[in-house]
């Protein structure tokens, strides 16, 4: 009896450990972003939103912050229509070979992204196509194309297939029989798989590194350079941004589940 | 007869788009990666021998997958009772440990560094608190070093490690164990002769896949590790930005990459490791 | 219900009422009087191979316009390819699909004009009954009032009216077909396919439904071809049945005709239970032999008890080795020289009788079914 509760107790305390490490990080980002002080610490010694002031004046920021969004607007759309278009397809192979093809398809986040991002970086340069926002957005669709085919091929497992048949033997080619039967069935996936898309774009760092020149400088990158360069606490500012974007993201996603689960019940 | 071969592909052509992009902007410049860490003047294998024979390099190699599989041991022995909690809990509490254990997952990872290096730096807030109460004397060095790389990746990489063995456990016959107690075993034993080989698979999968995410990582070891000892990512990046020697770059890629795809394979093979995707 | 049988019932009139008010539609659609908006199918040497394996193999058959065809068989016996082949999801290896004289073998499925009842249904479950069952209508551009009257017309014929604005989730299992049914009717196609329609229902449900498809299958006097694995279901309500079996068609006609002459052992193991002997010719009659001879098949309900002296064309000795009620019907298992034989007794025929006991078996050669003179193989 004595043992299982030692068991127990061991249990609840590596789970008490991890719970504080997860959270610790994220904790001390928003109270330290309203430090007073010129350098960063936790707890803030005095308060004020200096630093938030420069956050949303800065030009460079600013420019930063645009382009971020600018990226990951273009990259959720392109991730979302070339995924789904992808999970349509591949939704139509028997089970064994999709398996096979969609590990194909999660290469690009197997692969570590300093090795992507090198050859692609390679590839742009020798064709002049490096430091612009259309590279960043090709690096940042590459990445994240398997999360939206991830999505939208879980949302279609959830629905019965012989829907599409039956639409079809009912007389609707297969432009509307999609229109009007798989998509309001697989909506929330889809929608789910375009909010990931554009968080991964927004918060990706390594591809960017390479791929950002001078006028393509995306948040993340900005932000690195604070970090790395200078002791800049306006990296605190930006990274409440994040957090922010973050639960809202999980929230949205949480709601999109829901939704998912619904659309496909009877 | 077209209309015929529109509908015979079709499932091929509304992949078409997706794997173009993939095949022009991933896989063809990986490749080309590849053929460009065979181009040295002393033979196709002039940069490997590099990567393997200098001994400031191999310390590299040793120091990233020695971490890597440290990493990868911290996070399996957090994350088993952690998955154990998410399989018992009630529902309300599997929501509260899912939410808690995927924060790094939604969470930007140059955030979740920035909050370590608040918190782990000479100044920042543990060693100031720890010489608040006069624990220790001078500042403990937490970061900067292999310490501070170790605390960011077992972090960032712990929910890659629950999600696969809490899935395992969830499709585990609670009835299993139940049975090993009535047949007399104590809950050691149980432990030991149930529940321990029977989630083996799912702690491989969650070992694999951490070690090869591990094995790549750049930003955890740039931000919170020292300037000397480095990952080789960053070896990648010094060698592409600041060396300028990308056949060498190439080469240690194409190390990185191969030993990367060789477990990706066994995983997939073996241990359903790209099912979490599936699944989360 | 069933009146009281005669003491030693003969397969002619101990056949149930059901079986003799069959006769009526089993002649055949020629007497079919009501005018009809079926189309004639034709399958010729229809195929389907995955890799190796042969689902479907050179599969031919007619339906007549206005005929009811069932395709029976068991499960990954190629029937529900060979339907979906019609309907047009699945591409014939090889083979032909004629619908009222055309070829529809290269043309997609919406364009086939054909309606199918799936299994499990396959309604939209983001619809309600309604919009599911206008949504063929919706398809075809009709006006909006047509479609209501319309929808409207069929939802009385399956008595679903009051539940139009229903979602497809608050409906019972046996109303689901119904607006399945509904769905596959109401643009008038010339064919219904069927899928195992059936399948999900309770055995009540499945016999009120069963009879209420062949009602108006009979005053639309649509085609049908109907896949089940369930034989009564597929005798109650066919004109003709189509035994499935490892893709082959095995045999085709009437359900009586199957029943009474199959073609081959499998057949006539498939459908019914049967006893199976061999048999040889004499000079006086029939003897039952071992080895040699011509193998035959005998049903439990023309085998009956011989009392003693009393002769027949065919007698077998036995022993009692099992006496079960599984309600209606008596069933007794005895061992004989030709393996084990089961037949049926009434009731009160089987007071008196033990286990062990010794008893002869007789039957006429009128209702037993040789096989090896026959060639064996497709019909």
């Amino acid at each position: 009896m004595r043992s299982s509760r030692a068991a127990n107790f061991a249990v609840t305390a590596s789970v008490v450990f991890a719970a504080v490490m997860m959270i610790l990080p994220n904790a001390v980002i928003i109270p330290a972003s309203f430090n007073g002080e010129n350098y960063i610490t936790f707890p803030p010694r005095s308060l004020s939103t200096r630093w938030y002031a420069t956050f949303l004046t800065d030009p460079v920021w600013r420019s930063a912050t645009w382009n971020s969004f600018v990226v990951a607007f273009f990259t959720a759309l392109a991730a979302t229509v070339l995924g789904t278009l992808a999970a349509l397809g591949l939704i139509r192979f028997p089970p064994r070979t999709r398996s096979l093809m969609v590990s194909m398809f999660l290469l690009p986040v197997i692969v570590p992204t300093i090795i992507s991002a090198v050859a692609l970086y390679g590839l742009l340069a020798q064709f002049g196509g490096r430091g612009g926002l259309l590279g960043v957005i090709i690096g940042h669709t590459i990445i994240t194309l398997p999360f939206v085919v991830v999505n939208v091929i879980a949302a279609l497992q959830q629905m019965d297939m012989r829907l599409e048949h039956a639409a079809r033997s009912l007389g609707a080619s297969p432009l509307r029989s999609f229109i009007h039967v798989t998509l309001p069935m697989i909506w929330p996936g889809i929608a789910a798989g375009a909010v990931f898309a554009f968080l991964v774009s927004f918060s990706e760092i390594v591809m960017s590194l390479f791929l950002t020149g001078s006028g393509s400088v995306t948040l993340p990158v900005q932000m690195w350079s604070g970090i790395r360069f200078e002791i800049n606490p306006t990296v605190a500012a930006a990274s409440s941004v994040f957090v922010v974007l973050s639960c809202a993201v999980v929230m949205l996603m949480g709601l999109l589940r829901r939704k998912q689960g619904k659309a496909v019940k009877p | 007869m077209t209309s015929g071969f529109l509908r015979r592909y079709s499932a091929w052509l509304m992949m078409a788009p997706a794997v173009l992009l993939l095949a022009a902007f991933f896989i063809w410049p990986v490749l080309d990666l590849v053929r460009i860490s065979f181009e040295h003047r002393d033979g196709a294998f002039g940069h490997y021998q590099r990567v393997f024979e200098r001994p400031a390099y191999v310390l590299v190699l040793e120091r990233t997958f020695l971490v890597s599989a440290l990493t990868v041991v911290i996070c399996a022995v957090i994350a088993w009772p952690v998955a154990w909690r998410l399989a018992t809990a009630s529902k309300t509490g599997k929501l509260v440990i899912l939410a808690v254990i995927l924060i790094p997952f939604w969470t930007n990872l140059l955030v979740l560094c920035y909050g370590w290096l608040i918190i782990l730096s000479p100044t920042g807030t543990l060693n100031a608190a720890l010489t608040g109460i006069g624990l220790i004397d001078g500042p403990l060095p937490l970061s900067g070093n292999m310490a501070g790389v170790l605390i960011g990746m077992v972090q960032t990489m712990l929910p890659y490690m629950v999600l696969p063995i809490a899935a395992n456990m969830a499709r585990i016959d609670p009835r299993i164990p139940q049975a090993a107690r009535s047949l007399g075993a104590p809950p050691l034993q149980v432990f030991l002769r149930t529940w321990l080989p029977l989630t083996m698979s799912g702690v491989i999968a969650g070992s694999l896949l951490v070690f090869i995410m591990c094995i790549g990582f750049f930003i955890i070891p740039a931000i919170l590790g020292g300037t000397r000892d480095i990952f080789i990512a960053q070896l990648i990046e010094m060698n592409i930005n600041k060396v300028l020697n990308w056949g060498f770059a190439a080469a240690l890629s194409t190390v990185v990459l191969v030993t990367t795809l060789v477990l990706y394979v066994v995983g997939v093979r073996w241990f359903g490791v790209d099912a979490l995707w599936g699944r989360q | 219900m069933n009146a009281p049988l005669p003491a030693y019932p003969r397969a002619d009139t101990a056949a149930p009422p059901v079986f003799h008010e069959k006769e009526a539609c089993m002649s055949g659609p020629d007497n079919i009087a009501k005018p009809k908006m079926g189309a004639a199918i034709t399958v010729r040497n229809l195929s389907r191979f995955y890799g190796g394996t042969r689902a479907v193999d050179g599969v031919s058959f007619a339906v007549e316009a206005g005929e009811f065809l069932t395709l029976l068989g068991a499960s990954g016996s190629g029937k529900s390819t060979t339907l979906m082949m019609i309907a047009g999801f699945v591409e014939p290896t090889a083979g032909q699909i004629l619908i009222g004289g055309r070829d529809v073998s290269q043309l997609v499925p919406e364009k086939r004009n054909l309606g199918v009842v799936f299994q499990s249904y396959a309604l939209f479950p983001h619809m309600n009954v309604f919009d599911n069952v206008a949504f063929p209508l919706k398809m075809r551009g009709i006006a909006t009032d047509e479609i209501e009257r319309r929808v409207q017309r069929t939802l009385t014929m399956v008595e679903l009216e009051s539940r139009r604005s229903y979602r497809v989730g608050q409906l019972s299992g046996g109303q689901q077909q119904r607006v399945a049914l509904a769905r596959a009717l109401v643009f008038e196609p010339p064919v219904l396919l069927m899928d195992e329609p059936m399948g999900a229902l309770d055995r009540r449900l499945r016999e009120q439904l069963q009879r209420q498809v062949k009602e108006i299958q009979q005053d639309l006097g649509i085609t049908v071809i109907y896949v089940t694995h369930d034989q009564e279901e597929a005798m109650l309500m066919s004109d003709r049945v189509g035994i499935m079996a490892e893709g082959k068609l095995c045999q085709i006609g009437a359900p009586r005709e199957i029943y009474e002459a199959p073609r081959t052992p499998f057949v006539a193991a498939f459908l019914g239970e049967s006893n199976f002997l061999r048999v040889r010719r004499t000079v006086v009659g029939w003897e039952i032999c071992q080895e040699n001879g011509t193998e035959a098949m005998v049903r439990p309900e023309d085998l009956r008890l011989l009392a003693k002296g009393e002769s027949a064309p065919l007698r077998l000795e036995g022993r009692v080795r099992q006496i079960e009620f599984p309600g209606g019907a008596m069933r007794l298992v005895a061992e004989t020289a030709a393996g084990l034989f089961e037949m049926r007794l009434h009731r009160h025929e089987a007071t008196g009788l033990r286990l062990g006991q010794q008893v002869v078996l007789g039957w006429s050669d009128r209702d037993m079914v040789l096989f090896s003179d026959r060639p064996e193989g497709n019909a």
